[in-house]
């Protein structure tokens, strides 16, 4: 899939980058429907606390992503027995996940150009740059 | 424990409060759950954290909520229908005018005034026709078109080199020329949007009024070179009471037109 596809709601390539709090959204959203505070507690999680959702900006995002088409809202709950008719849930979209991966792609291209210039941690630091 | 759970409902309906910081479109969209996560957030923080650790959120949460909410009612305002925001900007627009005439009128009384009021004066008078040139700029039938977007963009960021101008003026002599400067590109892009606007009758009847402005600013500006940037005496008084009424007829124009201008006439 290339990343430069068009959608009914315009190319990926339009959508990226993704802020890290969008990013992190999405990804919570990869494996599983989420409420608010289900993607709040799953970056906070995943993320060691190093990023903490608030409500104005996950909810400014929630919705961004929901008149991009890149969320939806879904009746689904994953746990009946957990279910909370209060909370609303949202998954990512066809074109959310083609979103995430396009994004995904475009770190990883960043990542091996750091990778290149041996500026990983543990790497050695090419010459020239060491001797800036 | 009776404390804590004291602490957490205080801290949870202080925060429903504050949401009303939020426009009431997106409050009712999602106020409720922002409400209910924000709840679980404090109660799982103060179970890890403390005391500290709800302090510690609460400011962050404030910073959120500033931050978000402004940027909520920008959107808001990017977002608004049509015929609402035209009422807005023709009111801006229409206010801009009045705050100029009524400066004229009471000009021999604010000569005494301290700068920084007057600089206040003006250049809320400038937000106000930022606004409304805004609006202006929505109901030009092509508003996507490059030659639109261009006599917009020299418009308002006039508009901003003449405020940073009159900031600056007391601190260095670059505020004069930014102002002189700023004052010019005024007048050339609200002259290509008048232009604009009369050719696609945006505005239906008074589609005349923004080239009005803009002449009216360009004689004022002929004044003032030829006065000695002075708006006292009958030339400049008459000139700058132009530019008032004018902004107040955009102002009518745009408020008026508001309801039945939503599908301009466009040119063959």
């Amino acid at each position: 899939m290339k990343a430069t596809d068009n959608t009914p709601y315009g190319d990926l390539e339009s959508q990226l980058p993704l802020s890290p709090a969008v990013f992190h959204i999405l990804l919570a959203l990869a494996d599983e429907e989420r409420h608010g505070y289900g993607i709040m507690q799953e970056v906070k999680f995943r993320t060691d606390g190093r990023v903490r959702l608030v409500p104005g900006t996950l909810y400014g995002a929630i919705k961004r992503l929901l008149e991009k088409g890149i969320i939806e809202e879904t009746e689904e709950r994953p746990d009946p027995e957990m279910n909370d008719e209060r909370r609303r849930y949202y998954r990512l979209s066809d074109f959310g996940l083609r979103v995430l991966g396009a994004e995904a792609e475009r770190m990883e291209r960043n990542v091996a150009q750091a990778r290149a210039k041996q500026l990983l941690p543990g790497k050695t630091l090419n010459p020239t740059i060491r001797g800036l | 424990m009776f404390e804590k759970s004291r602490l957490l409902a205080f801290s949870g309906r202080l925060y429903s409060l504050l949401l009303l910081a939020y426009p009431t479109r997106f409050r009712r969209a999602y106020g409720r759950e922002m409400a209910q996560v924000f709840r679980d957030d404090i109660r799982s923080t103060f179970q890890e954290n403390g005391a500290a650790g709800l302090i510690g959120l609460w400011f962050l949460v404030m910073f959120d909520l500033l931050k978000t909410a402004f940027a909520e009612h920008i959107w808001e305002v990017f977002h608004m229908p049509v015929e609402k925001l035209d009422r807005w900007t023709g009111l801006a627009a229409a206010l801009g005018g009045a705050l100029i005439v009524f400066v004229m009128f009471f000009i021999d009384q604010l000569q005494d005034a301290e700068f920084v009021l007057l600089s206040v004066v003006v250049i809320g008078m400038f937000l106000l026709w930022a606004i409304a040139l805004a609006g202006l700029y929505r109901r030009l039938p092509a508003a996507s078109h490059p030659g639109n977007k261009v006599t917009f963009a020299i418009a308002e960021l006039s508009l901003l080199l003449s405020m940073i101008g009159l900031l600056i003026m007391p601190l260095a002599e670059l505020g004069g020329t930014m102002i002189f400067i700023g004052y010019f590109g005024l007048g050339l892009g609200i002259a290509g949007m008048g232009i604009i606007a009369l050719r696609y009758r945006a505005l239906g009847g008074w589609s005349f009024t923004p080239l009005l402005i803009a002449v009216a600013w360009l004689v004022f500006l002929a004044t003032m070179i030829s006065v000695g940037f002075s708006v006292v005496g009958p030339l400049p008084t008459a000139s700058v009471m132009l530019i008032g009424v004018s902004w107040l007829l955009l102002g009518i124009g745009l408020w008026s037109s508001a309801r039945d201008m939503l599908d301009p006439a466009l040119p063959a």
